[in-house]
């Protein structure tokens, strides 16, 4: 897991207030010692907020931190719903799903046995045919 | 405990939503698929734009999560280049990192090598450079218009892309690591992982004849810029003429092998039947297989698309694009007669052995007095490899590559 660099940024800005706090300071010299103090926290924190980089022969490739987009989406109601929306969003949306054209429910039997036996999915056998029933009675786009 | 784990992933996927709540959140509380209707043989057509994934424009949405992401045709009008943020994407599993420390990356190279290596972005950038356009195309490109049709990503024709790619050469860097004797391939691995750790982690690989052939890349820049997350920042390898999935997204693991790869992605997925054409007859069964490889010749119609009206009585304006696969476009020709005769389109710059190629054709005229105007589109590469026109099938929906139709009303 990456540290994102608000969380870095955010964490040296607070590091800088604690010490301004700890050297503040009445008399002129204190003033300065905090007026230099908070110019190098600011510069550390824009420091710290610029991306890092990685450069070599006149090319630059910076870090980069986003967040994928998610889908709430679930399969359309109907006997054997509960089976599918339990078992079936974790590792792909329910696009997937509603984007292929009608299958046999052999085809539709292959694909759920593919996804328990060689990708792995934790379903049991019970949630198993519940879902290839689901996929049976589907109408993709209708 | 795989219960576990697939409750971690759901868990997460919760966190998502909740932060999510609105805008990151695709298709909540709205029927999806009116914006777009893909020209597949049936239902379901449908699909919704999307301009809601990091660095990318509009494109057509195939799946969420993992992304699958398809470039609308027209942007293959626009230029023999495809746009970074219009570039298709396809990920095969959820857990793709959302984040890379282009200060903290490394890439191993490690196995049957004499010093195993960690190479930051520096030490990659500091290789000496070569640069390359080709065409990166997933093997599945085109499955949704098969008939019968094929379970899978139901793409149209937008599962692919062109683009100048800036690297160094995958043979650089196994040299500098020292390929020990009795090595035979080299596998490739990205930092996406699958949801469910027992579940085979995606990983491809080339014989070493092929890794070091001098062309097979690593690329850090694409179209001038660094590459999208989507499209496998910070490292890519590139793998010219060959289909898309060998071209590994975010590579961090190069091992040299000292046997043939018998992990799931080479042995048992994206196989096709060993017969001419990878064709065999729906349901059969018993043929051999091998891995998919070399991509073959293909050629497309743009601007105009089925349906178009043109002006009567002229030329119609035909053009396109063309892609020789795994050699150059050696000629594009067209036909007006349903096959029967074929003269040669006009083509565009030569941008290089695996880039796409723009061709134009001022020979079919639009009858004079109104009606239909069908035309076909075919090309021929350097090794006189030639699109058939009837397409071949296979039962992975794979390499679809038979001549393209255009039907045109003249008025």
């Amino acid at each position: 897991m990456q540290i994102s660099f608000g969380t870095v940024a955010f964490g040296v800005v607070v590091a800088a207030a604690l010490t301004l706090a700890i050297v503040g300071s009445p008399d002129e010299r204190g003033r300065r010692q905090v007026a230099e103090t908070r110019a190098a926290a600011v510069a550390a924190a824009a420091e710290a907020a610029a991306p890092k980089t990685a450069s070599a022969d006149g090319v630059t490739l910076t870090s980069v931190s986003f967040t994928l987009p998610t889908s709430d989406r679930e399969y359309p109601a109907g006997p054997h719903a509960d089976a599918i929306n339990g078992n079936c969003l974790s590792c792909h949306s329910a696009g997937m799903v509603l984007t292929q054209p009608e299958l046999s429910r052999a085809e539709w039997q292959g694909e759920v046995n593919k996804m328990v036996k060689v990708y792995k999915a934790p379903v049991s056998p019970e949630d198993a045919a519940a879902v290839v029933e689901y996929l049976a009675q589907l109408k993709p786009g209708r | 405990m795989p219960d576990a784990d697939i409750a971690t992933g759901t868990t997460r996927r919760r966190v998502l939503q909740g932060l999510g709540a609105g805008a990151l959140t695709l298709g909540a509380g709205r029927a999806l698929g009116a914006d777009v209707r893909l020209p597949l043989p049936s239902d379901p057509r449908d699909r919704p734009m999307t301009g809601a994934f990091p660095q990318k424009g509009s494109m057509i949405l195939q799946r969420t999560r993992p992304p699958l992401l398809e470039t609308p045709f027209e942007v293959f009008d626009q230029g023999v280049f495809t746009p970074n943020d219009r570039f298709f994407v396809r990920w095969h599993w959820a857990v793709i990192p959302e984040s890379v420390d282009a200060a903290a990356f490394r890439l191993a190279v490690r196995g049957n090598v004499e010093r195993p290596l960690s190479l930051s972005l520096e030490d990659v950038l500091n290789l000496p450079s070569v640069e390359l356009a080709a065409v990166n195309q997933c093997s599945g490109n085109s499955r949704g218009l098969f008939e019968p049709r094929i379970a899978g990503g139901q793409w149209d024709n937008g599962a692919m892309g062109n683009a100048k790619w800036v690297g160094v050469r995958l043979k650089d860097v196994l040299d500098r690591a020292g390929v020990k004797a009795g090595s035979v391939a080299v596998r490739f691995n990205g930092l996406d992982e699958p949801v469910v750790p027992d579940a085979p982690d995606f990983m491809k690989s080339l014989d070493l004849d092929h890794a070091r052939d001098g062309e097979v890349m690593i690329a850090y820049r694409m179209n001038g810029e660094q590459l999208p997350l989507l499209n496998g920042f910070p490292l890519r390898l590139i793998v010219p003429g060959w289909y898309s999935t060998y071209w590994v997204k975010m590579l961090s693991d190069i091992e040299v092998l000292d046997k043939p790869d018998e992990s799931f992605w080479m042995k048992t997925a994206y196989r096709i039947p060993d017969t001419p054409h990878a064709s065999v007859r729906p349901g059969e069964t018993g043929f051999p297989t091998v891995p998919i490889n070399r991509m073959v010749p293909r050629s497309w119609f743009t601007g105009l698309a089925n349906g178009a009206k043109v002006k009567a009585g002229a030329s119609a304006p035909l053009r396109g694009i063309a892609l020789g696969g795994d050699r150059g476009v050696k000629a594009v020709d067209v036909s007006t007669d349903g096959g029967a005769t074929w003269a040669a389109a006009k083509l565009g710059a030569d941008e290089g052995t695996y880039s796409f190629r723009r061709w134009t054709f001022d020979g079919a005229a639009a009858p004079a007095a109104g009606g239909k105007l069908e035309a076909l589109v075919r090309c021929t590469n350097a090794d006189d490899v030639v699109q058939p026109i009837l397409q071949p099938w296979n039962p992975g929906g794979f390499m679809r590559n038979g001549v393209e139709t255009l039907d045109l009303t003249a008025a």
